[in-house]
């Protein structure tokens, strides 16, 4: 955050994509993220195979010109199985991010802006949020209000609040003795108009870095759940749901493990990479330093 | 000195040798058995879980009855009995000699304690209804006991060899569940909680000994993990094989015997008879013609598994087949949804509990179903919420749960069951069936009551569980069936 | 420094207080009744009710937390509900699967990521730095949960399936009859699927059965690990001191090892501390694939189950030990790095 100009520090770079996709993490993130995300999009209109019925005469069948993938336990298509799934786990951390970012970000800015017991209050907050094991929270959460895909998205974005907030206070901590800012105040501009006017276009891209991260984290952590039998629930496909059928099956047919695992890999690692390009590209400092 | 210590560890070393030599030659007397579900505690007498039975039933605990592994009554710890002509006195007369495992002698008192602590008002037995119409238990002496009862019941001494009915000892009955205390042939020797529990022999049994020195119960809840047990040897015998894909693999192997069994678990799809649409009959017999037993054996336990068209076990001889009542039809479930005024179909839930069976298997009846136009959305719930949603509160339309109990049609004439069925012909058929003890009367009467149930398509009838036997083919006397939850070592012996 | 110290602690307390007000919170609103599921079925309601008070789930809410904060903080953890005994007993057998199950996970994957750290450091932007970081961040993206089931799937299962393959012939047959020694040498191993034999069946077997689930836990760990060590190590080696060095003539390598690695060691301690809470997160999901009775399936376990006290203090006991080690790192990086003591 080396950036002193407000105007230059609020205006778009012209430049960000071009460095972006010069960056090779980045650049190769993006294809994959894409990949999983078409996958997702194009099994709203298109799949090799229908997914509800049951065709026990077909089951477990190993990859094949007909089947890419093979079929699973009830003789379901994988490779549509999977792209169907796609849109539940894009769609669980998605959500989950936004829940983050629409309640950890007001409240880190409003803990930054107003300092004091508020401050110690939703940092104290944020404390006994992370002292939870996430997953073992998440796992109370599905036991309380019952499994299910919208039930996955609440316990994973819930501790994507307090994330949201450490980062947007950090952020804002560190932008509110700038001169700029400094002067904003002095010409009468209350806190509310400095931070949504100058604190939040300066930390959007810390926001956007972290939400990428957090959304991969998000996929895993569905993923997870779904395996533990809490995330969405059959016939909706998850590939969570897909590897803990899968793992029964591994004497018989171990490809029903392997590409939906394959598939949690490239969208995980899709959207890593891009977050790191991004924050090579979005944060200079952080770039010299590797 | 020295001499004779080399001599000494020289004869040690060749007794050594021999012994390991006869180790070899003599068949082992130690085995492990997997299962798949770890027992909350070991007290038969105070939970429903099977785990809990499967380890005691006959190993460590006995009742004054026993079912054999045929489900016949047969003498426990009484030896004989006598019934009086009205049918409201039962005497036993109990074995001599027989010793709890810490020592203290069994007699007519732990008999009236044993029962009138499962019927007592702060009793926490999971079957009490089984000691309903049990007026008293007198100790006429030691070796004898007798019970009054309130009414005929016609099943009383099947009853008594539930595991439920298990004979306890008044000094540790309170410490049973971690250290239970019974007359059975093997006795308590560890739980390392979460991995195994062990059985020694029981030198001082009063009955036929075991062939077995030590038995070791193995938990071992994930199919892989099990499949790789069996295979490597670490496991000698799964009396229920959690994993019905991996079963072909072992039948194809010498080194293991396969026996595929019958258990008295119908899995039915249970069905809210009190719910709207489906307290409408035709809805319900919309629902039989619609189902493909055989795709959901086929597809959820890959293959295992007997069709069934009443809340009643095939291998039972009182059974009867209703498999013409309602065959599969499609264009006829149509017409009836039609009838019952959903042409179009309608919305519904399906609630299942974590079994394989009904997990799979509701799968496959929502695609069945699907098929008509019924629309169910999939709830999976854990067994907590199954019973608290379902069985307690009856908040559900459908649910797939096995009923694993022994002749368990009387549920269908219970009040406010979670079926939420009441028919009159059907309690009078029961009534009827309580009073009678002759057999070829109650094969009637049984019949008579399967075919009511089947006619008012009350649920929806799928299977008969199977109990998939895998053992290391050097072993012998384990039970085929289970008409009774139970894994009965007692006969259990290495052949080499 | 004594000021910080006592106000960190005293945070710390509130923290704990607050939490175990929303675990017991969390235990009240769960849906399930305790006593039924035990009795099953076939259970009268009032053999039922008769459980509940033996339970003491009938005494009124807050006398219920009393009694149960306040035993806790006093080492008795509580009875448990299905097993009958005491939570510190089944505490204590559970640890015993869990923490060297922890241990060897968290060795393991020190000793995979600061090699591979140092290494892609010291060839920084050479292939081996692109080749290292690029499988780092595939190890970061595979869920430990698949590679736990694929690794028995390779291990475990395939070498005993793999007979079946050499009488078959063909490709696979040729492959299989290629790798017969290896399947011969996992056939020979006999690693367990699953399940754990106990320490009573002797520490060989017991730790064989925690090889695949601490490979499976150290694989996410080490990849985060290594990249950590990569960039702290590169942080350092820009600094003053280490050009210095490096002026003076000393190779990039020594420097590396001397001077750079045990500097660079502070934030990769920091990261470790904070890794705590993934590992508790990972041996939950990790003894549920290989059904390990560790405190993580435990606690899974008692939640379905509605084993509601071993919920709530096994839960608590998880939390209470996030929060000190988080302390413990922020006292040691407060005692390690001197701007921040006086700062604070």
């Amino acid at each position: 955050m080396a950036m002193l100009d407000p105007a230059r520090e609020a205006a778009p770079d012209p430049g960000v994509w071009r460095r972006a996709l010069a960056n090779r993490s980045f650049l190769i993130g993006l294809i994959l993220s894409i990949a999983i995300l078409l996958a997702g999009a194009l099994s709203f209109f298109w799949t090799p195979y229908g997914i509800s019925g049951v065709n026990v005469a077909a089951r477990l069948q190993a990859p094949s010109a007909a089947h890419w993938f093979g079929t699973d336990h009830f003789g379901r298509d994988i490779l549509s199985m999977i792209m169907v799934g796609a849109r539940n786990s894009i769609a669980v951390a998605l959500v989950a991010v936004g829940i983050g970012m629409l309640a950890g970000v007001p409240l880190g800015l409003w803990a930054a802006a107003r300092g004091g017991w508020l401050d110690a209050v939703v940092m104290r907050g944020n404390d006994v949020v992370f002292a939870f094991p996430a997953l073992l929270s998440a796992v109370m959460i599905t036991a309380v209000f019952g499994p299910g895909a919208v039930n996955a998205i609440i316990a994973i974005g819930i501790f994507n609040v307090p994330v949201f907030a450490r980062v947007a206070r950090a952020g804002a901590m560190a932008l509110w003795p700038r001169d700029y800012i400094l002067a904003a105040r002095a010409a009468g501009k209350g806190k509310g108009r400095i931070t949504r006017e100058h604190i939040l276009p300066n930390i959007m891209h810390l926001l956007i870095v972290q939400g990428t991260i957090q959304f991969s984290l998000g996929i895993l952590a569905e993923a997870g759940l779904s395996y533990l039998g809490l995330g969405a629930q059959p016939p909706a496909p998850s590939w969570g749901r897909m590897l803990a059928e899968a793992q029964t099956m591994m004497a018989l047919g171990p490809h029903t493990a392997l590409f939906p695992g394959l598939a949690i890999i490239i969208a995980v690692l899709g959207f890593n990479l891009m977050g790191d390009g991004l924050r090579d590209v979005l944060d200079p400092k952080l770039k010299a330093a590797r | 000195m020295r001499h004779s210590m080399s001599r000494l560890s020289i004869s040690a070393l060749f007794l050594s040798a021999l012994l390991s030599g006869s180790a070899l030659a003599a068949p082992r007397t130690d085995i492990i058995v997997g299962m798949a579900l770890e027992p909350p505690h070991l007290d038969p007498t105070a939970g429903a879980a099977a785990a809990i039975d499967e380890v005691t039933y006959a190993n460590l605990f006995e009742g004054l009855t026993r079912i054999n592994a045929k489900g016949e009554v047969v003498p426990g710890l009484a030896e004989s009995w006598e019934i009086s002509p009205d049918g409201l006195t039962y005497t036993f007369k109990l074995r001599a000699g027989v010793k709890f495992h810490d020592g203290a002698d069994f007699t007519a008192d732990d008999v009236k304690f044993s029962i009138e602590r499962a019927m007592a008002a702060d009793s926490t037995n999971a079957q009490k209804a089984l000691f309903d119409g049990i007026t008293s238990v007198e100790v006429v002496d030691a070796a004898t006991a007798k019970i009054t009862l309130s009414r005929p019941i016609g099943l009383l001494l099947y009853n008594l060899g539930w595991g439920d009915a298990v004979m306890v000892d008044p000094a540790s009955a309170a410490t049973n569940k971690e250290k239970p205390v019974g007359t059975g042939p093997f006795k308590f020797a560890g739980w390392a909680k979460g991995s195994a529990i062990t059985l020694d022999k029981n030198p001082a049994y009063w009955g036929t000994p075991a062939a077995l020195d030590k038995a070791e119960f193995r938990i071992i809840a994930d199919p892989a993990a099990a499949t790789a047990a069996m295979l490597s040897g670490d496991v000698h015998a799964f009396a229920n094989f959690p994993a019905p894909e991996a079963v072909p693999q072992f039948q194809a192997d010498p080194r293991f015997a396969v026996v595929i069994g019958q258990t008295e678990g119908e899995t039915i799809l249970s069905t809210n008879n009190k719910k709207p649409p489906f307290d409408n009959i035709k809805v319900r017999q919309a629902i039989a013609h619609t189902l493909d037993r055989q795709a959901v054996i086929d597809g959820a336990m890959f293959g295992q598994g007997t069709p069934i068209f009443t809340h009643f076990p095939p291998f039972n001889p009182a059974y009867v087949d209703l498999s013409g009542v309602y065959p599969r039809d499609l264009d006829k479930a149509k017409a009836l949804l039609a009838e019952a005024g959903f042409p179009d179909g309608f919305k519904a839930t399906i609630k299942l509990p974590p079994p394989t069976y009904a997990r799979r298997g509701g799968e496959i009846i929502a695609a069945q179903l699907r098929e008509i136009g019924i629309d169910l959305e999939i709830i999976p719930v854990e067994w907590a919420q199954w019973l608290e949603q379902v069985f307690t509160n009856k908040d559900y339309d459908l649910t797939i749960v096995s009923h694993t109990e022994p002749n368990d049609i009387g549920i269908y004439g219970r009040k406010d069951y979670y079926f939420q069925y009441a028919s009159e012909a059907f309690d009078a058929v029961m009534a009827k069936l309580d009073v009678t003890a002759d057999p070829a009367a109650r094969a009637t009467l049984l019949g008579e009551a399967q075919t009511i149930i089947t006619n008012d398509a009350v649920n929806g009838f799928i299977f008969q569980l199977a109990q998939t036997g895998i053992r290391d083919a050097k072993i012998e006397g384990m039970w085929a069936d289970a008409p009774i939850q139970a894994i009965d070592l007692t006969a259990v012996r290495w052949t080499e | 420094m004594a000021v910080w110290l006592a106000s960190r602690l005293a945070m710390t307390a509130a923290t704990v207080l607050v939490a175990s007000l929303v675990v017991f919170g969390v235990m009240e609103v769960l849906p399930g009744d305790p006593a039924r599921l035990m009795l099953g079925m076939n259970a009268t309601q009032d053999a039922v009710a008769a459980l509940r008070t033996q339970m003491g789930l009938d005494l009124p809410l807050p006398v219920r937390y009393w009694t149960w904060i306040t035993g806790f903080l006093t080492g008795d953890l509580g009875r448990s509900y299905t097993y009958g005994v005491p939570v510190a007993e089944l505490v204590a057998e559970r640890l015993a699967v869990s923490l060297p199950l922890a241990l060897m996970a968290l060795a393991l994957s020190t000793l995979i990521a600061l090699p591979v750290g140092l290494f892609a450091a010291s060839r920084h932007g050479k292939t081996g730095d692109v080749a290292m970081m690029g499988l780092a961040q595939i190890g970061v993206a595979v869920p430990n949960f698949w590679f736990a089931i694929i690794l028995v799937w390779l291990l475990v299962l395939l070498p005993f399936q793999a007979q079946a393959w050499v009488a078959q012939g063909g490709l696979w047959g040729a492959l299989a009859t290629v790798l017969s020694p290896v399947f011969a040498f996992f056939q020979w191993l006999k690693l367990p699927a699953g399940g754990f034999p106990g320490w009573e069946a002797g520490s060989v077997a017991a730790l064989k059965a925690l090889i695949l689930p601490a490979i499976a836990l150290a694989l996410p760990q080490a990849a985060i690990l290594s990249r950590v060590t990569r960039s702290a190590l590169l942080e350092v080696l820009g600094e003053d001191y280490i050009r210095t060095a490096r002026a003076k003539g000393l190779p990039r390598n020594l420097v590396i090892r001397r001077h750079a690695l045990r500097n660079a060691l502070i934030p990769v301690i920091t990261i470790l501390g904070l890794q705590f809470s993934f590992l508790i997160a990972g041996t939950i999901i990790i003894e549920n694939v290989f059904y390990l009775p560790g405190l993580g399936r435990l606690v899974f376990q008692a939640i379905t189950q509605r084993d509601l006290i071993v919920v709530q203090s096994v839960t608590m006991l998880l939390v209470m030990g996030v929060i000190v080690v988080n302390l413990l790192t922020d006292v040691l990086y407060a005692i390690a790095d001197p701007r921040l003591r006086r700062a604070a």
